[in-house]
């Protein structure tokens, strides 16, 4: 049935350039922290961004991702050069290249180059929250515009306002695509110190079900709030956005026997309800994402839960964390996102490299991330930035303090480089993809296999000498005597 | 004539080494050491419990690691592991009672050490120290006095003990101690003072200790103190003189690793472990100090050399002083045995386990297997996660003998899905007390074909040539 739905969906490649075409038009502006977030959109300022929204702390980096539009991923590149993925060909930095596929990004040149004091690990910790809150932030803007988007498009399920969505979720997308990255303290899974499991409820990739979404656009389980919240994260979150703003065809994506296909409800709504429901669907999703997006933020807000307290006060008295460096390990967790989601997730089981791919070892390509959008390489090149921004620094040019510093600081200098020249290699290896990353999985695997390489050679740093050398603790670690 | 006169009057060496090993001494030490030993163990099982460990090491593991010769050892399902450690936490209060101590010591001490047989990666040198304990107790006659079965048994009572089980428990500590240190014995340690370099610098945010840890002094100090502190604290405690000042440092050191690493109830078992070198009236002493009363010590026979007797009774004593000099030979020769094989152990670990190398290295890696169907030439990567919890990759990949079992169920569960035989490679880049990433496995060499064993495995590469690097704290 998966490929059947597939098969149902190779119009969106097409349709996907409209919207890009779209998204590069409303892709206007960087950000600063604490910055006029609204003045970015358009038209009537949008009324889900809160006029309260928690300042940056002192010191703020910038925001990231300001340029997602224009940013590989956005649409731009992909509608305008059929040969790339969204690339824009800058390919890859060197050790301290700075931000590799991100392009330029005015929000950061503008906010400057922030300071590299001496390193300590509170220092370490504050920068990464606060660029972590940066990311938050940022999102909650995106998602309050695509909750705007979509209640036009609600309204007036037509063509312009379908484009508009569209647009408002690739910039959403990638914005969390960075944010993602950052996934500890509220963001994190229990049991890990202050989790509040906020990442999953955003977007729970790999977990997502299709066919669970439509069996709940025909029952009407999104017009019920509470419900709704509870419902299973699989058919919530961004993946159920994109599937209901980018798929529009007939067919559904459940067995024949499932009750939706057994009973006839499916086949009972006709084109123009279908499309009203998935509209309004969808808006229930993209609210829920942003009370899920707003709620992440509160939790590191001063006025919220001021989680950003717990976590840079590490090891003393009131925090979460009882040493500074289990909350070290907890950003080293996040660091592990590069080998787990994107080495293994994104790009091993899409390849069939992995065994978890039912085919392997031909490919899984409907295990790709982004199946209706197609923008998979894109969203690898923002967990890319996100990571070079944890591991190098989170201001223009990738300065601030950042794991890089650490590492020099305990005389682990050569590492440190080797690290970065790595992580440049691994964005230089989806820069240089020569189109989406989709269609390469079947049609061009090797192109593909070269970036799983190139990521590879960062994440073996990262799981042998780096942890190692800093003391990290791999995720879930036990007690021992032994080692 | 004068070897018969010698032979009748002076007793012959046996005879004096049974004599002095069958002289009797207050039994309260053994007593103090089971009551003890029972309620540290009943709150190690309570740990397991509490804490989620069951599901995780025993229940949820799809693939468990075994050791050689007992690959039959299978966990079992989820609620009976569950009532197991009930179970054994109920034999380790018996113990601490004295209630039927025999059954319930021997118990346990089967049952712990079924627990550990269970999968190679739980392992541990503390809980390999408590299942040799455990069945030293369950052979002791540690019931006789302040027991239950003392109390509702009386023909069982004794205040006395030979003296024998002091110094079997006394030999078997010393062993763990004088390993311990002398697994420090090398380069990494004492010249590089790696792999606790590395680690204290992970600690410098604690307070009071942290800023010292910050000293570029502090790592070399501790590895020299914790080198010296492990070969010596046994002779230090066995003599009367030193052995306050030994129990202090062992009270300090203890306390201090404790604080520094996670590495659970191994600090209270060996401070309860090192009780065995006081004397053996310390718990009546210790007591009546408390209460302020004299102690009220036993007094043994005056001890003579008994002549031999020529009895059965005779060949008992001779069957087991045999059985007790062949088990110590054999904690002498197990931490011994890495002397076979060439290169660090520290890297091949063969002879790693069992041998009290307690924190003398800190292995990470990156690990992937390779499998390919030798008839159609399609290939997988593999990742250990497929297989393994997170506990169970961490240990598996810094140990080639586990990396080896695994590579075997890949090659078994490979061969029953493509129906033909496969080939098994694995990429298992190590690092070494903070070193650069090296093969620890010949990428080579076809782990489908390779067989476990005792030898020395040749399909391991070469330990790294260089010295660690040098960790500046932070």
């Amino acid at each position: 049935m998966t490929s059947a739905l597939i098969a149902a969906d190779r119009g969106v490649p097409r349709r996907a350039a409209a919207w890009l075409a779209a998204a590069a038009r409303t892709a206007c502006c960087g950000l600063a922290l604490g910055g006029p977030l609204a003045s970015c959109h358009e038209g009537p300022r949008d009324e889900n961004v809160r006029p309260n929204m928690p300042a940056a702390p002192t010191g703020m980096t910038p925001l990231p991702g300001a340029s997602d539009a224009a940013q590989p991923g956005a649409p731009t590149d992909a509608g305008a050069s059929p040969g790339r993925d969204g690339g824009n060909g800058q390919g890859g930095a060197g050790p301290q290249g700075g931000e590799s596929g991100g392009g330029v990004d005015p929000g950061i040149a503008d906010a400057g180059v922030l300071p590299t004091p001496t390193f300590t690990k509170r220092r370490l910790l504050e920068a990464a929250a606060q660029c972590a809150v940066g990311h938050y932030q940022d999102f909650e803007a995106k998602a309050a515009a695509l909750v705007t988007a979509l209640e036009a498009l609600a309204e007036a399920p037509q063509a312009a306002e379908r484009t508009s969505a569209r647009a408002a979720f690739a910039e959403a997308m990638a914005s969390w695509q960075r944010a993602e990255l950052f996934r500890f303290g509220p963001a994190a899974r229990a049991p890990n110190p202050g989790a509040l499991e906020l990442r999953d409820q955003i977007y729970a990739f790999p977990l997502r079900n299709a066919c669970l979404v439509d069996r709940q656009l025909v029952s009407g389980l999104y017009e019920d709030g509470n419900a709704f919240a509870a419902s299973a994260i699989s058919a919530r979150g961004l993946s159920a956005l994109e599937y209901l703003l980018f798929y529009e065809g007939d067919a559904n994506a459940c067995a024949p026997s499932i009750d939706i296909n057994a009973n006839g409800t499916w086949a009972a709504l006709d084109g123009e309800e279908r499309a009203q429901r998935r509209a309004d669907y969808a808006l229930a999703a993209a609210r829920d994402v942003l009370a899920r997006a707003r709620s992440l933020v509160d939790a590191w807000a001063e006025t919220g839960g001021n989680f950003m307290e717990q976590f840079v006060q590490a090891g003393e008295s009131g925090s979460v964390y009882p040493l500074d460096q289990a909350a070290l390990n907890a950003l080293n967790d996040a660091l592990f996102y590069v080998e787990n989601e994107v080495k293994d997730f994104k790009l091993g089981v899409p390849l069939g490299i992995s065994v978890d791919c039912v085919n392997a070892p031909s490919a899984c390509p409907d295990q790709t991330e982004s199946r209706y959008v197609q923008a998979s390489a894109d969203h690898l090149r923002q967990n890319l930035l996100a990571a070079r921004r944890l591991f190098q620094g989170c201001g223009a040019g990738n300065s601030g303090i950042g794991f890089d510093d650490w590492l020099e600081a305990v005389g682990a200098s050569a590492l440190s480089e080797d690290m970065l020249a790595a992580l440049s290699g691994a964005q230089a290896a989806v820069d240089d993809l020569p189109a989406p990353l989709e269609p390469l999985i079947v049609s061009a695997p090797a192109e593909v296999q070269a970036v799983h390489a190139a990521v590879k050679r960062f994440t073996d740093l990262l799981k042998t000498t780096f942890v190692s050398v800093l003391d990290l603790e791999l995720p879930q670690a036990a007690e021992g005597d032994n080692d | 004539m004068t070897e018969l006169h010698a032979d009748t009057h002076r007793p012959s060496l046996r005879a004096r080494l049974y004599a002095r090993l069958l002289a009797r001494e207050d039994i309260a030490w053994l007593c103090a050491l089971r009551v003890l030993f029972g309620l540290m163990m009943a709150a190690s099982m309570l740990r397991f419990i509490a804490y989620g460990w069951i599901d995780e090491f025993f229940v949820r593991p799809a693939f468990h690691f075994k050791y050689w010769g007992f690959a039959w050892v299978q966990a079992l399902p989820g609620p009976q592991m569950h009532a197991l450690f009930w179970v054994l936490a109920a034999l380790a209060l018996c113990v601490a009672l004295g209630l039927c101590f025999r059954l319930a010591a021997a118990g346990f001490a089967i049952g712990f050490t079924y627990l550990q047989l269970i999968d190679v990666t739980t392992y541990l040198n503390h809980y390999y120290l408590a299942s040799l304990l455990a069945f030293l107790l369950a052979l002791s006659p540690a019931h006789r006095s302040f027991s239950l079965d003392a109390w509702l048994r009386p023909r069982l009572r004794s205040q006395l003990v030979p003296a024998a089980y002091h110094h079997l428990f006394r030999f078997q500590v010393g062993v763990v101690y004088t390993f311990a240190g002398l697994a420090k014995a090398q380069s990494d340690w004492l010249l590089h003072a790696q792999p606790l370099r590395t680690w204290l610098g992970a600690r410098t945010g604690l307070p009071v200790l942290g800023p010292l840890f910050a000293q570029e002094w502090a790592a070399p100090l501790m590895s020299w103190g914790g080198f010296l502190f492990d070969t010596s604290i046994a002779w230090l405690l066995l003599y009367r003189s030193t052995r306050a000042f030994a129990f202090v440092l062992v009270l300090g050191f203890h306390g201090m690793t404790g604080l520094l690493f996670p590495i659970g109830m191994f600090p209270v078992i060996m401070i309860v472990a090192a009780l065995v070198f006081f004397s053996p009236s310390w718990p009546r002493v210790l007591l009546a100090r408390v209460l302020g009363r004299n102690a009220n010590v036993p007094t043994p026979p005056v001890a003579r050399p008994e002549p031999w007797p020529r009895t059965p009774r005779r060949r008992a004593h001779d069957l087991v002083f045999g059985a007790a000099l062949v088990y110590c030979a054999l904690q002498l020769v197990l931490p011994l045995r890495h002397l076979a094989y060439p290169g660090s152990v520290l890297w091949h670990e063969q002879g790693m386990r069992l041998s009290w190398r307690v924190m003398v290295r800190e292995k990470n890696a990156a690990l992937t297997f390779f499998v390919r169907d030798r008839r159609s030439g399609k290939s997988w990567q593999v990742a250990p996660r497929r297989y393994l919890t997170r506990l169970q990759e961490r240990e598996m990949s810094g140990q080639p003998d586990l990396i080896l079992q695994l590579a075997h169920h890949v090659r078994d569960e490979f061969a029953r899905r493509t129906g033909g035989p496969v080939e098994v490679r694995v990429e298992a880049l190590v690092s070494l007390n903070s070193r650069s990433p090296r093969h620890l496995i010949d990428p080579t060499v076809d782990l489908a074909q390779v067989h476990d064993g005792v030898a020395r495995a040749r399909w391991i590469a070469s330990p790294p040539p260089e010295p660690p690097p040098h960790i500046e704290p932070i």
